[in-house]
């Protein structure tokens, strides 16, 4: 049972607020995520939990008990929390083998010879590392340092772990069987996950939830498909995934959908969106649709809305195509593969589109970051 | 000498002559090389091998005979030894509190801990007895406290010399350290700490061990200094009558009314020589294994162990250091240098400036020293330089074979100790050079050929690591720019290699104007250094002036390296 609980957390280096206002419960079992640009304080939060850094405000409890509290002045130092942590850099100590590694953790607690060594095998085991006990760091691949590190971490079976961005040091196609192999840890030992990145794709195909940041400050919480479909903002529309963004306005309203006119050049293109959020009648706002979420036909006068190709690419498995609305470029990815011409007209059609509040022009953001610390 | 291929093989007119003018004054400085390392050398192991003209080993077995060999030797080892421990504890935990805790004032203890590299040794020696001598500040401060007769604590003889050595060589460990601490990846502490280790424990387990490739590196250098060291078991260990392998080889040199003395102080430098050469190995060894891969990529700010309580503890640790080695033996010397009698208390009335005076008008071989130091320090600096220049490119640029046997020639002079060096120059120089028959000897171009031989690596190295800061490429996008040869070398080389060829005359200048150990053995009557003078004056129990003069040395290397630093921006000197 452990159950991770952040209110009001916030982190301030002189007058920089690195992470501000942050509240989240992680669950026991839960995986959840924090993801964000570079910079936008998820190490920072990260390292608060793990007790490398004091927050300036707020509270952080495990389970029941207060593990970091600005205002009770309470900081449980790092090795008293009883997490695993997985580090960007490995951090795999040199001059130690795999198996003295992996076994530091136990040297504090106290555990017998026999039970040790069953922990060890276990933990090695688990990372498929069995065999390579001997070994020197510098005798492995990265990949096998990253299974030390992790190693090293579920030792003590701790009821959470915390990873910063583990697989960025990996490449690509270790970094996707990794990813798995992480998810299955974690459904067998029912562990409680925080892990950071700052890749979309490795959030969403991990994470039970999603804490999407930005400059510090929590965006939007929710399940990856939430945030998928439902973004609360542009920014996490923008960041999950791909989008495209036209202006528009409303000009009617029924239930729990609304419809609105196309801002792009026309005047005649409507276009009705689900929302949740209250709108007005004549209000401003944005239609969001995802580049795959456009159907794309060759024109042909029936239906729809027309448009001109400008651009296409050829991906693989499907095709990028650039089009011109009127006054608004849209992206649409399409498995079809039919041969588009530049020049062409063709006919779209807008699937599941997304409705946001108009947002204040280009609202002044926290500077990023002074010197980038960490990734 | 032969030359590997050049890199490009569009070798131009210009390019080719002005490689052939530096390969050939690379012979003449290589025969040079020869003539004031190898030469010397040589006659040195002859001359311990040699008996009335014939080989034997008669010097060793009289040596080996003599109890009091190996007493010196045993006393060698032995004050190296606990000093080699004590300055390296306490260099490495300085070095840790200022890179990884938040001890507060880092910037002032930065400032203050470099010093005691500067001052030279010999006159932090001095110093010291003006604290802790039988009439030291410290000890009649004890008497008058007390009322007792007897001092505190005199610190004529082992303990003593222990103590100042550690005193003025922690540094080496501080700054060797420094380093590599700032740049270990933080992430292997954090790991140990959620690992359960606490701050101590984390020290135990990972900082020490990943490192002690850096702790043992200076650690042998710290013990080959002080094996090595003249000044300090000369001022500390002769009133006690304590003698290390350096002094006892002094002692044999100076001793004319022994027969064959110069073969016997030339066969007890060969221990000396063994040592250096076995220590030289082991670091080379110790570089090589030197692979751990701790150093981040990134520019880590890492996490400041929070002292807490300990805050308090650490202040004073770098306080009495401080106290120690550079407040407590400055103020000795300035406030023993403004008296107007040994031994009156300290009173207003009882402060003169006459000492000063008396000092630089009233002492003819004061005023010489200082001529004659600065000449041979400014001297042997510049040909240093010029001569670095022309190696540094055979080393670097042209990569001449055998250019290993070239460093290691330069580097021999400076890493086997100085009174060997001394020893070796004398039975070179003692009689006429063959074919021009010109005696060197007894004149103050013995200690200019001395110098130069000792004091060459500083150059080589600074620059060396200039050519290789200018990548070949820099140079050569200058040629395809349009730039011929000579101008590539003239726009592009010269103007980036011109800090360190300065910095290669400051790091020879500095050393050789308080040069003590190889000038007490070579220098002659008119030919006095000022290293020779403060010590003769000591040795004379000149003390007022003895102090004056010590003061006035301190003030200017302290001063000299202060202008490097400005001059160079910040980064020769401290
Ligand atoms: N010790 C520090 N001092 C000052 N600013 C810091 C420090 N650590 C982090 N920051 C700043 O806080 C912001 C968030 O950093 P971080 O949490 O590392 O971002 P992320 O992990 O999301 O890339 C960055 O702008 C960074 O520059
Ligand atoms: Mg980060």
């Amino acid at each position: 049972m452990a159950e991770l609980r952040l209110t009001n957390v916030e982190k301030a280096y002189d007058n920089f607020m690195a992470v501000r206002d942050f509240n989240l419960t992680v669950k026991d079992g839960e995986f959840v995520t924090l993801l964000g640009p570079s910079g936008c304080g998820k190490t920072t939060t990260l390292r608060m939990v793990a007790g490398f850094t004091h927050p300036t405000r707020g509270t952080i409890h495990l389970n029941d008990r207060v593990i970091s509290s600005a205002s009770q002045r309470i900081f449980l130092p790092p090795e008293q929390r009883d997490m695993g942590m997985v580090f960007q850099t490995y951090a795999v100590w040199p001059h130690m083998t795999v198996a003295q590694n992996v076994a530091y953790p136990l040297k504090f607690k106290r555990i017998g010879r026999t039970e040790a060594k069953e922990r060890l095998d276990k933990a090695l085991s688990l990372v498929k590392l069995s065999g390579l006990e001997e070994r020197y760091p510098h005798q492995l691949s990265g990949g096998q340092q990253q299974r030390v590190a992790l190693a090293r971490a579920l030792v003590m079976e701790p009821e959470v772990l915390l990873l910063d961005e583990p697989l960025s040091n990996l490449d690509a196609k270790l970094r996707e069987s990794m990813r798995f192999e992480i998810i299955e840890l974690q459904r067998r030992l029912n562990i409680t996950i925080l892990y950071v990145t700052h890749d979309q794709a490795e959030a969403m195909s991990m994470s039970d939830r999603v804490v999407v940041m930005n400059a510090g400050d929590i965006q939007q919480i929710g399940t990856p498909k939430e945030v998928y479909q439902h973004p609360v903002n542009r920014f996490v529309a923008d960041f999950i995934g791909m989008a495209n963004f036209i202006p528009c306005k409303v000009v009617e309203k029924s239930g729990d959908t609304v419809r609105v006119l196309l801002d792009d050049g026309y005047d005649n293109h409507y276009l009705i969106c689900p929302v949740s959020a209250d709108f007005a009648v004549g209000e401003r706002a944005t239609v969001v649709v995802r580049p795959e979420h456009v159907e794309i036909t060759p024109f042909q006068g029936q239906g729809g809305t027309s448009a001109t190709v400008l651009r296409q690419t050829y991906l693989g498995d499907r095709v990028d195509v650039l089009v011109k609305l009127g006054t608004v470029e849209i992206r649409i990815q399409t498995h079809s593969t039919y041969p588009y011409e530049i020049g062409q007209d063709v006919n779209l059609v807008f699937d599941q589109p997304i409705l946001l509040k108009m947002e204040p022009a280009a609202a002044p953001e926290a500077p990023l970051s002074k010197a980038e610390v960490n990734g | 000498m032969k030359i590997a291929l050049p890199r490009s093989a569009a070798v131009n007119r210009t390019e080719d002559i002005f490689q052939r003018v530096t390969l050939g004054l690379g012979a003449v400085i290589f025969a040079i090389l020869v003539l004031i390392i190898v030469y010397p050398s040589i006659t040195l192991i002859r001359t311990s091998l040699t008996v009335d003209g014939r080989f034997s080993l008669q010097n060793f077995i009289d040596l080996i005979r003599d109890a009091s060999t190996f007493q010196v030797l045993y006393n060698s080892l032995k004050v190296s030894f606990f000093g080699t421990i004590g300055a390296t504890t306490i260099g490495v935990s300085i070095a840790w509190l200022l890179a990884r805790t938040d001890v507060p004032f880092k910037r002032f203890w930065q400032n203050m801990l470099i010093v005691p590299y500067l001052i030279p040794p010999f006159i932090g020696a001095i110093a010291w007895v003006y604290l802790l001598g039988p009439v030291g500040f410290v000890n009649k401060a004890w008497m008058a406290l007390t009322g007792s007769t007897q001092p505190l604590y005199v610190i004529y003889g082992q303990v003593g010399v222990i103590l100042v050595l550690i005193l003025y060589n922690f540094p080496i460990a501080y700054m060797v350290t420094l380093g590599p601490l700032r740049q270990m990846n933080p992430s292997l502490e954090e790991a140990a700490r959620v690992s359960g280790a606490n701050t101590l424990k984390t020290l135990r387990d990972i900082v020490i061990p990943l490192m002690l490739p850096s702790i043992g590196g200076s650690a042998l250098l710290i013990f080959m200094s002080m094996m090595a060291n003249f000044g300090i078991p000369a001022v500390i260990g002769f009133p006690g009558r304590f003698f290390v392998m350096t002094t006892q080889i002094y002692r044999t040199v100076l001793n004319y009314d022994r027969p064959n003395n110069l073969a016997l102080a030339a066969a007890l430098s060969m221990f000396l020589v063994i040592l250096a050469l076995a220590v030289m190995q082991a670091q080379r060894w110790l570089q090589k294994g030197k692979n751990y891969a701790i150093i981040s990529g990134k520019s880590n700010q890492p996490q400041l162990v929070m002292l807490g309580k300990w805050k308090i503890v650490a202040v004073i640790f770098l306080g009495a250091i401080v106290l120690g080695a550079v407040i407590g033996p400055l103020l000795a010397i300035l406030l023993t240098a403004l008296q107007k009698a040994i031994g009156l208390p300290l009173t207003p009335a009882n402060i003169t400036l006459d000492n000063f005076t008396l000092l630089l008008t009233g002492v003819p071989k004061v005023r010489r020293a200082i001529v004659n130091s600065i000449l041979l320090a400014g001297g042997s600096a510049t040909v240093i330089v010029l001569v670095s220049l022309i190696i540094s490119y055979l080393l670097v640029r042209i990569r001449v074979k055998f250019g290993q046997v070239l460093e290691g020639l330069v580097l021999l002079p400076y890493a086997i100790p100085g009174t060997v060096v001394a020893l070796a120059m004398i039975l070179a120089f003692l009689r006429p050079l063959p074919i021009i028959n010109v005696s060197i000897y007894n004149t103050i171009w013995i200690l200019l050929v001395a110098y130069i031989a000792r004091f060459m690596t500083f150059g080589v190295r600074s620059i060396n690591a200039a050519f290789e800061q200018v990548h070949v490429s820099l140079e050569e996008a200058a040629r395809v720019s349009g730039a011929g040869f000579l101008s590539a070398f003239k726009d592009i080389v010269i103007p980036l290699i011109k800090t360190n060829v300065f910095a290669g005359w400051f790091l020879a200048f500095i050393p050789a104007l308080t040069e003590l150990t190889l000038s007490v053995l070579l220098n002659s009557v008119g030919n006095e250094t000022l290293g020779v003078v403060v010590f003769g004056l000591h040795q004379e129990g000149k003390v007022l002036l003895t102090a004056a003069l010590a003061f006035i040395v301190t003030m200017i290397v302290l001063l000299m390296n202060f202008l490097t630093n400005r001059l160079t921006r910040g980064q020769i000197g401290f």
